[in-house]
């Protein structure tokens, strides 16, 4: 059901379920967000996304619209309250440069708090975690509360369910998770991991051992669908395709109809289809085509 | 036994009530947590021995219970003795041969065990007589202390379970939430929704499950009131629970206990097993058809599980963090099915409701808040302990009437309302009735009833600062207004302690706690502020006192704070004696002195001196 | 619904394909590209849009979605995590790691009007 209402004197409507951010994403109306990830529950926990309804301050990524809402965005109060949130985060995390960025863009004027350790870029906003656990490894998670709350792995060890996907550190909104790749091994969360390497040419692909099995297990997929590399694949498929069309004989399409994959479901143009579409009268001539296709 | 239906259950009823009334002398002995502590357990076996051994010498009938908790712990280990109403304070092992001996046999009376009034100064002999009782109106508490939570029949002797079975047996769901919304009865966990509208919304909702559950994650320091019912009135959780269960159509219920509550948690899973023997757990409750089925949850001790959907992260399985509520949790709570939630104070008035009517629970209290409240009494009250009152009743008569005025009559300089996250309310507020709005007007809150009293010998600052901290502790770090903001909070606070204060760090705390209050994301974020922001509004002095004049009134601020010896000493040598760390020197009957660089600060002498010859700079 | 067709006899490698495929969006690797075996047999490769697409069952976060309007299989970017699990499971090599962006991208059939189809001048890409 569509739901019609107001953002920034905007009029809006979205479908029910759906939350404020959602409309006003859809309406590229700017609302900024830190823990937010679609792939994952909303979450609420920045705080950034705040919005005012007219009587109070709801979050936009977790309130469901309502018909005749008027959400304003950018009132005063919500943006003192976000002055305010950006200059803890600020405290908190002195070295994520996108902080440092989001209080320049709405005018933060650093106030003396008690800062955190110069280098530390992590809010503690648990998204890794959450992507964590989404991705079904569960290898980290966060540890404590309150203020002593952090990012970390069972007893500190490195964690025996890791992956080594990165879902945790390319999804950081602040860089916070360090990672180190080198010449065929990746190291996250004091964690060494082999990188695969293609079966057919040998070069190395950006998918750890524990990931393709990880993988081929999630998605009943078999491991050497991931253990090609994507240029030997597509080289694959092109001589499948050549060899399919230089072979007037049509051996070859036993070839095709034998290999490993899953089946195309385009018209695939074996002999009997061919036959088929003749009989039935639909098969153009390649001229037709080309004419009918505005030439 | 298994009870089949109503006119069963009345008839088991009036045989047990019956049994106990032929019983001559009953001794009550207290068991709850706090009298267990000071040995009760061995007193009630010490009895149960000695009455076993004269029992036929004394040709009477004696028959013993152990009770739950009375509510005056700080008076422990307490023995009733009834029909009398004999009423005995600290009573120890040594003296149970004499109890037997005098009372119970010859209805003597013993002086020293009985409780000395601290206002009239006089023996009090009866248990309806004192004054921490007589003042009080107990509906929530009325079972705890009279029956034997470890036994169903004494449940059943008062008439326990008859409200369910007059439930079940003609009651619709309509007409049971009906009944409770005439009572105008208001969750009492701290934000007074209200219960009947709460019960309503869960019965409309949609759900292949619905449920019920009793929180029971009491966190609040020095509160104790939750703890109390479960123990000492564990069935009349489970009526409750049970009826809320028939009125919104749910059949699965649990009941959340931390698990530092060990008593409590055997008293549930006892009073579980037997209500599920007789019949009136489970399946075919009184052979209405209706099945019911309560599991019991532990909870870890966090403070925050005790805020509803953090709650039922927890039982699910999850990290105990709060969500937001715009969806109420009466359409999606636990395991997003329909779930109302409700204390255990408000679980146990539910009984009293149905039997007694709407009308009578609706007559007590003010215009918005009905019934009563018990509140946990403690800090620097004469008598403290939990306190039933109607709602609307004074807080000079809670702390003056009930609670018999401040320790050493010193001046009362504040009372702590809510918890944790209440606010301080000053004296001036002190004639103020308490209900849920009043208290929300002047900066606190109900919160689950917690209430601690303080005297001028307590900084407000310090006080802030202590809260503070308890906060950060237990605060879930979800969102950065709470955790933070906190942090901050306390950090300023600390330097303000420290001398090292200035204008503007009041004026950082206001604005961090605006923060807090607008967009933090669940209760406990947005009250976190309120011991800050009350003591901030009622004893603003005291900060500027703290920032300008780098002193502390009260002498709790160690770096603003110096001790010094007057000319009114006159050599009595209490404070030497007291003093941890030697700094105090002097000859009898002569002006003693205090050498500042040996001094810890701890006030000791201060609260010695009888003469007040210890000044606090 | 209409069907982009590769009839790969008719490629002669002018790679016009891929040059548009990278102008439309902006990329520094197209989304269609041609593959030689020899100087006579060359293929443009893009994605087929499977009936049952293996990047689809390698998902674990319902990014791939088939848009009903034009058939095509999408990626929801700003739902996807970077996971690179559709990357490595697609048997053809047929969705793309944009190295500079840091995302992964496939063919959406240009949202139902493949601009690769209306600039191949050898007629091997034909939108019918």
């Amino acid at each position: 059901m569509t739901i019609k209402f107001i953002i920034d004197g905007k009029k809006v409507s979205g479908n029910t379920g759906d939350t404020i951010l959602d409309v006003a994403r859809n309406y590229d109306i700017e609302i900024p967000t830190l823990c937010h990830h679609k792939a994952v529950e909303n979450w609420g926990g920045c705080r950034l996304c705040i919005v005012d309804i007219g009587h109070r301050i709801v979050t936009s990524c977790l309130y469901p619209i309502k018909a005749g809402l008027d959400v304003k965005t950018d009132s005063p109060r919500i943006l003192k309250n976000r002055q305010m949130i950006l200059n803890l985060l600020l405290a908190q995390a002195p070295a994520a440069k996108e902080i440092q960025e989001l209080a320049k863009k709405y005018g933060v004027e650093p106030m003396p708090l008690v800062k955190g350790k110069a280098t530390h870029k992590c809010i503690t906003c648990g998204l890794c975690t959450r992507l964590c656990a989404a991705q079904g490894a569960y290898a980290i998670s966060t540890v404590s509360r309150g203020p002593e709350k952090s990012i970390g792995t069972f007893w500190e060890k490195p964690p025996e369910d890791c992956i080594g996907c990165l879902i945790c550190a390319s999804n950081c909104p602040t860089g916070a998770i360090e990672f180190h790749e080198k010449a065929g091994t990746r190291k996250i969360w004091e964690k060494d991991f082999t990188l695969e390497k293609c079966k057919t040419c040998g070069a190395t692909l950006p998918l750890t051992t524990e990931q393709v099995k990880h993988y081929s297990k999630r998605s009943n997929l078999k491991e050497e669908y991931f253990t090609t590399c994507d240029d030997c694949r597509r080289v694959g498929t092109a001589n499948t395709f050549l060899d399919l069309i230089h072979d007037p004989s049509g051996k070859l399409m036993e070839k095709w109809e034998t290999a490993q994959l899953p089946p195309l479901k385009m018209p695939s143009p074996t002999k009997e289809w061919f036959e088929e579409q003749k009989q039935k009268g639909l098969l153009k001539t390649e001229k037709d085509i080309y004419e009918e296709a505005g030439n | 036994m298994l009870v089949g239906n109503q006119t069963e259950l009345t008839k088991l009823q009036q045989q047990l009530a019956s049994k106990e009334a032929a019983i001559s002398q009953r001794i009550f002995i207290c068991c709850g947590t706090g009298c267990l502590a000071g040995g009760s357990h061995e007193i009630a076996v010490e009895f149960e021995k000695q009455i076993k051994e004269k029992e036929l010498k004394l040709d009477l009938e004696v028959g013993l219970c152990s009770t739950g908790c009375h509510g005056f712990c700080q008076r422990g280990p307490l023995v009733i003795i009834k029909p009398s109403g004999t009423f005995y304070t600290g009573v120890k092992l040594a003296d149970v041969s004499e109890i037997v001996e005098k009372t119970v046999k010859n209805g003597e009376i013993i002086e020293r065990l009985l409780y000395s009034d601290p206002i009239s100064k006089q023996k009090t002999k009866k248990y309806q007589d004192v004054q921490f009782y007589a003042r009080q109106k107990r509906i929530a508490l009325r079972h705890c202390g009279h029956i034997d939570p470890n036994d169903i029949k004494s449940y059943l002797a008062v008439g326990g379970y008859q409200s369910l079975a007059k439930v079940l047996s003609g009651m619709k769901s309509e007409q049971v939430i009906d009944a409770i919304d005439k009572s105008g009865l208001r969750g009492r966990g701290g934000g007074g929704f209200d219960t009947a509208r709460k019960w309503r919304l869960c019965r409309q909702a949609e759900g292949k499950r619905k449920f019920v559950i009793c929180n029971g994650d009491e966190g609040d320091p020095g509160a104790f009131m939750d703890r109390s019912m479960m123990e000492g009135d564990p069935h009349g959780v489970l009526e409750g629970m049970m009826i809320g269960a028939y009125a919104i159509g749910a059949h699965e219920g649990y009941i959340y206990v931390r698990h530092e509550y060990p008593l409590a948690l055997k008293h549930l899973n006892q009073a579980i097993l037997e209500a599920k023997k007789y019949g009136l757990l489970g399946k075919n409750i009184l052979g209405s058809r209706f099945d019911f089925d309560i599991k019991i949850n532990r909870g870890g001790g966090a403070f925050v599980c005790g805020e509803s959907s953090a709650l039922m992260r927890s039982i699910e399985g999850e990290i105990g963090e709060p969500r937001a509520k715009y969806i109420h949790a009466t359409d999606k709570g636990l395991f997003d099915e329909p779930t109302v939630l409700n204390n255990v104070e408000t679980w146990i008035n539910v009984p009293y409701i149905i039997t007694e009517g709407s009308e009578k629970y609706a007559a007590m209290g003010t215009a918005k808040s009905k019934g009563t409240k018990v509140f946990s009494l403690v800090g620097k009250v004469k008598n403290t302990g939990l306190v039933e009152v109607p709602m609307g009743a004074t807080l000079r008569e809670i702390i003056f009437g009930i609670g018999g005025g401040i320790i050493g009559d010193r001046s009362f300089k504040a009372v702590q309302t809510g918890g944790p996250s209440g606010g301080c309310i000053p004296e001036k507020l002190v004639d103020s009735p308490v209900d849920f709005e009043k208290l929300t007007e002047a900066g606190s809150m109900m919160g689950s009833g917690g209430m601690i009293v303080m005297d001028d010998r307590t900084c407000m600052v310090d006080v802030a600062k202590y809260f503070t901290k308890f906060l950060i502790g237990e605060s879930c770090g979800k969102c950065v207004p709470c955790r933070e903001g906190l942090k901050q909070l306390f950090a300023l606070l600390e330097e303000i302690t420290n001398g090292a204060g200035t204008h503007s760090h009041v004026e950082r705390i206001r604005a961090i706690c605006e923060t807090m209050q607008d967009s933090s994301l669940c209760a406990l974020g947005t009250s976190a502020p309120n011991p800050v922001l009350s003591t901030l509004n009622y004893f603003a002095e005291e900060y500027l006192e703290h920032i300008e004049k780098r002193r502390c009134r009260a002498g709790v601020c160690k770096d603003l704070t110096t001790f010094t010896i007057t000319e009114k000493c006159i050599g009595c040598t209490i404070c030497a004696k007291k003093c941890p760390t030697k700094a105090i020197a002097g000859k009898t009957k002569e002006v003693h002195e205090l050498d500042q660089k040996k001094c810890i600060k701890c006030g000791v002498c201060f609260d010695a001196c009888k003469f007040n010859a210890v000044k606090i700079n | 619904m209409k069907k982009l067709e590769i009839n790969a006899y008719k490629c002669w490698g002018c790679k016009t394909c891929e040059r548009t495929c990278s102008a439309a969006f902006n990329e520094e690797a197209p989304r269609i590209n041609v593959i030689a075996k020899n100087r006579n047999a060359r293929v443009p490769l893009t994605c087929l849009h499977c009936g049952d697409p293996a990047c689809m069952q390698a998902c674990k976060f319902e990014v791939i979605s088939r848009n009903s309007k034009t058939g095509a299989i999408e990626i929801d970017l700003i739902k996807c995590t970077n996971c690179k699990a559709c990357l490595s499971a697609c048997p053809y090599g047929n969705i793309i790691w944009e190295n500079k962006r840091e995302r992964v991208v496939k063919c959406n059939l240009c949202g139902g009007d493949p601009k690769c189809a209306k600039t191949c001048p050898s007629g091997t890409l034909m939108f019918v």
